[in-house]
């Protein structure tokens, strides 16, 4: 009966249908199925699910956060600046990641301080982070830092900061076997989250919240610190993100992940968890994730056009739910039909 | 008065009239006539779709494809303008473009059961996909001058489509304001259920919501067009988080049935107005991004802590008052 | 039962969608744009795959659509597992694709960069429309030359791109700062505005910019949606043929705006030569053809180019064979004489 009730979860589902779509791309595509390659593809989506996993957390408490693109791009010349003044880039690292922990830390102020929607504020800050990215190295500069390239401090705000130490790039470089490093690192990310999602009372708070911001205030949640903690983990994510993508890219730049948000939102609702709060699991986004990144991989493997490939993704969205909602419904009726035959037989 | 500030529009416009005079302050220039009309004419785009956009939120819905239907529906009008339809014929075509690509997600949401936030990400990618298929992946470019002549036309100094817009606005706010079939988005979104026990459409309400996003949408194509005079493959790129955005600026609540169409056009104005004024004001283009968002943040925090304020003091006025009164 | 049926249905879908497609196994480059869906890289790509058909190989233009680098990347990386022979790539960051260039390079496949170049360690030519140096310098000029007395009277100048991260925008802008600097003292810089590739930012900005500098003598645009939006804010305004409206942008986009004079002359390449170079070049690569400094050839369509060193771009690498900078022959004003020869 338990094992039953997996098989009819969302997560399943997603995980069959990740299987499927793998298989088919391998049967259509047999360079597809090269397992190195297929491995090191998830590289070019990894920065999606750092910012996509913890980002569930806040839709599951009915929160958004927008921001987390521009946190990328603000971690990223963070890490860079620092590590140019002559800090150790692992430290500069750490700073990088604060950063993100620090922006997360600001939102969740501002949404559990206020009730100005997070939405707009995320909006807010989104444009802030990316103008306080975009601006940092012209600033430093009017402050009067010196630089060591030869077109001053505010050429990185363009041509990006680069030469960073080898021991750094191999953070992305590298691989357990076959298994890039961040892949593996995202894989634990999640099974962090996860545990704290569904096994600490943090969890438990984030849907009570999602579900019933009411009863949650009355039954004593800490609505407040549980919200911030949310955006924190958002943020710092973001900010694993951005700085995965700065060693991937070999040089720290101000403007990386400005594309992500979408598919970012999308594997998060894809995942099953429900925009308006309540609802969502870290496995399902990380399924979803996969999915949607997979998809994308094995399309432009296959030398379909990006501008088709964004057809076919959207359809095959569409067409998932409408077959979860489909069979949701049909579900509906069957057990309405039990319901009634077994009056009848009585 | 209190009651003027009391609603959220009243509010966000009181304080975009405080910008607007302390950037006049610091730049006389702004003070002209010609500037204010031009910060009106920039927003008409973001003002039209956010208009299509209350609707769908009224309902309880959310809708992220209305910018690549402004796309799509701009690439129709192009389209259709260069293989030498009248002006007339391409606008209809291409508001009739945004409409069916609005009852597309009506249809999805309503009768697919697909949850909007879903659906519309998926057209968002499937309409801006097909913007490029259909051009081939190239701007349109030389389009006829009729196209732009409307854009000149003007009426005491104001031009012709601030006009159209202020006009449409004024009935989109009498309809939802007096019109009974109207007030069904209010209900629906309010309370679903309680809407369908009182025997309201409620899915053919839903499905008008997202086909009128799309209509609004198309205008602001015709629009777009029509002051731009080339459609550029990411038209209207990102006009969706920012339409969303300006219906809860001015007051359209995401959890349904409260909101106004003149909040979501001030919602809209008030966005775009902000990157003009920082020019007038002399910030450094490098900073814009950084001001427009410290600038929106600081704007929604004194809102909250005005209405908080009065809500306060209502509160202790109606304590007083029973306790004197009794009533 | 029926969710069987639906993901049945879902694998058909691709399957039929794909079946197609067919391997060859020819000669195959890949040309890469920043992003597609701008006129400039579509007439690139064109001449590209033009010179495809001309040599009888197969050349494919496909890219992100939004100008990212991970997008970029994700191209380069699906091109190589793929197995294409070369990859000619306009790259949006100097060193973000190092990584991905490097893997591609121990996979045997040939680099290129055209329009926007690499660090020169990972590519083998960079075909390229001139130096920073050179087009920073025509900016300036282009505006100068349109002016009655370009070094007497103070003037006020602003220049307009799309955004204050884009790689070649800033380094042309930097030079063309500094040769006002040197040689035209009496310009003022009165604001540097950005509109971040959007058509309706890129009005409203220098609308905007216009009405809080009303004597502003001239806008320098170096970016195909910051140019024709400015010239359509000047001719909002009514100041079209008063104000100086320049920089680079496509002939297409521009003629309406140069036959009206709001716009009376801006530089851009032939991008569809360019196109048809990086693949010419990238043939001779893949054929084992090698290259050195100082080589000189003749390319159909194109005219006569010579192999520069990476040092007229200020680089100090410098690789023994294959390894350096094709210059275009050209950069062409366009005025209302020109235009109508251009057509992309």
């Amino acid at each position: 009966m338990k094992w039953a009730r997996y098989l009819r979860s969302w997560e399943f589902a997603l995980f069959a249908l990740l299987l499927l779509e793998l298989g088919v791309l391998g049967l259509v595509n047999p360079v597809f199925f090269n397992l190195e390659n297929l491995l090191y593809s998830t590289l070019d989506f990894t920065h999606i699910l750092f910012a996509a996993l913890p980002l569930t957390l806040v839709i599951i408490a009915a929160g958004i956060d927008i921001s987390g693109v521009s946190v990328m791009g603000l971690a990223s010349i963070t890490l860079g600046l620092v590590w140019v003044a002559g800090v150790n880039v692992f430290a500069a690292l750490a700073v990088a990641l604060l950063v993100g922990v620090l922006a997360g830390a600001f939102n969740g102020f501002f949404v559990s301080r206020t009730d100005v929607n997070p939405l707009v504020i995320t909006l807010g800050t989104l444009f802030m982070f990316a103008g306080l990215a975009q601006g940092m190295p012209a600033l430093l500069d009017k402050l009067g830092f010196k630089a060591y390239g030869s077109a001053g401090l505010a050429a990185y705000q363009y041509e990006g900061i680069t030469g960073l130490p080898d021991a750094f790039i191999a953070l992305t470089e590298g691989s357990l076997g076959i298994v890039p490093y961040p892949f593996l690192a995202v894989l634990f990310f999640a099974l962090v989250l996860s545990l704290l999602l569904h096994k600490t009372r943090f969890g438990r708070y984030l849907y009570l919240i999602g579900v019933n911001p009411k009863a949650a205030v009355y039954s004593g949640v800490p609505i407040r610190r549980v919200l911030v903690w949310a955006y924190v983990f958002s943020g710092f994510g973001a900010a694993l993100a951005g700085v995965m993508l700065t060693s991937y890219f070999t040089s720290a730049r101000a403007d990386l992940g400005g594309d992500a948000l979408l598919p970012i939102i999308t594997a998060v609702v894809l995942g099953g968890a429900d925009i308006l709060g309540g609802s969502g699991t870290i496995l399902g986004t990380l399924l979803a994730g996969m999915i949607l990144g997979f998809l994308r991989q094995g399309l432009l493997a296959l030398g379909v056009t990006n501008d088709l490939i964004q057809v076919v993704v959207g359809s095959l969205l569409i067409l998932a739910m409408a077959a979860k909602q489909l069979l949701h419904v049909y579900g509906e009726y069957r057990l309405k039909r039990k319901a009634l035959s077994s009056r009848d037989g009585r | 008065m209190k009651h003027l500030v009391r609603s959220r529009e009243a509010l966000v416009t009181l304080l975009l009239v405080l910008l607007v005079v302390v950037t006049g302050l610091f730049n006389p220039n702004f003070f002209k006539a010609a500037s204010i009309v031009e910060i009106f004419n920039a927003s008409l785009t973001l003002v039209l779709i956010a208009l299509g956009e209350m609707f769908v939120i009224l309902t309880r819905g959310i809708d992220v494809s209305v910018g690549a239907t402004a796309g799509l529906a701009a690439v129709v009008l192009g389209t259709t303008l260069n293989l030498g339809w009248p002006v007339g014929a391409a606008v209809l075509a291409a508001v009739l473009a945004g409409t069916l690509a609005g009852a597309l997600n009506a249809f999805g949401v309503t009768f697919l059961r697909v949850p909007p936030i879903i659906m519309t990400l998926g057209t968002l990618g499937i309409y801006r996909g097909l913007m490029r298929i259909v051009t081939g992946g190239s701007w349109i470019e030389n389009l006829p001058q009729s196209i732009k002549e409307p854009n000149l036309w003007g009426f005491l100094g104001v031009p012709f489509f601030v006009w159209a817009t202020l006009a449409l606005l004024a009935l989109t706010a009498f309809v939802t304001l007096r019109v009974r079939l109207a007030r069904y988005f209010y209900a629906v979104g309010d309370n679903e259920t309680g809407a369908y026990l009182l025997g309201l459409p409620v899915r053919w309400t839903q499905f008008a919501a997202y086909t009128l996003a799309g209509t609004f949408a198309a205008f602001a194509a015709v629009v777009f067009t029509s002051q731009i005079g080339f459609v550029s493959m990411n038209a209207a790129d990102g006009f969706e988080l920012k339409a969303i955005a300006a219906n809860v600026l001015g007051g359209v609540s995401l959890t349904g049935g409260v909101g106004t169409p003149v909040g979501a056009a001030i919602g809209a104005l008030f966005l775009t107005a902000v990157h003009s004024m920082l020019i007038f004001l002399g910030v450094p283009g490098i900073w814009d991004n950084a001001f427009a968002g410290i600038i929106l943040l600081v704007v929604v925090y004194v809102d909250y802590r005005v209405r908080s304020a009065l809500e306060l003091q209502r509160r202790q006025a109606r304590i007083r008052g029973d306790a004197g009164g009794g009533a | 039962m029926r969710k069987k049926f639906s993901l049945v249905f879902v694998a058909a879908l691709i399957l039929a969608a794909f079946a197609g497609t067919a391997f060859a196994k020819d000669v195959k480059i890949a040309f890469i744009p920043k992003l597609t869906g701008v006129g400039f890289f579509e007439s690139g790509g064109k001449g590209a795959v033009a010179m495809g058909n001309m040599l009888g190989i197969k050349v494919k233009y496909d890219g992100p659509s939004t100008a990212s680098v991970s997008g970029q990347i994700e191209y380069i990386n699906n091109f190589v597992n793929q197995g294409y022979d070369a990859i000619a790539i306009s790259a949006l960051s100097p060193d973000g694709l190092n990584q991905a260039l490097k893997r591609a390079m121990k996979k045997g496949v040939i680099i290129l960069t055209w329009d926007s170049d690499v660090n020169p360690r990972y590519r083998t030519f960079y075909i390229s429309q001139g130096t920073a140096q050179q087009l920073g310098e025509l900016l300036v000029k282009m505006a100068a030359d349109q002016m009655d007395d370009p070094k007497g009277s103070p003037k006020k100048v602003a220049f307009h791109y799309s955004s204050p991260t884009v790689t070649d925008q800033n380094q042309w802008v930097v030079v063309a700062k500094k040769v006002i600097a040197e040689q035209y003292p009496n310009w003022e810089i009165v604001d540097t505005v950005f509109s971040h590739e959007d058509a309706q930012k890129a009005v409203q900005v220098p609308t905007a910019l216009f009405q809080a500098h009303p004597d502003l003598d001239a806008v320098i645009c170096p970016d195909a949606n910051a140019l024709p939006g400015t010239a359509q804010a000047a001719e909002n305004l009514g100041i079209a043929g008063k104000v100086i409206v320049t920089g680079f942008s496509t002939p297409n986009v521009m003629r309406p705006y140069v036959k009206r004079g709001t716009v009376k002359a801006f530089g851009l390449w032939d991008v569809v030569k360019q196109g048809k170079l990086a693949i010419y070049v990238a043939n001779l690569l893949v054929q084992g053809k090698q290259l050195h400094v100082g080589d000189e050839f003749d390319v159909p369509d194109v005219g006569h180019v010579k192999v520069s060193p990476n040092s007229v771009q200020g680089y100090d690498y410098q690789g023994e064979v294959n390894n350096g900078i094709i210059l275009l022959p050209e950069r062409v004003v366009f005025t209302i004489d020109n235009i109508d020869d251009y057509d992309f």
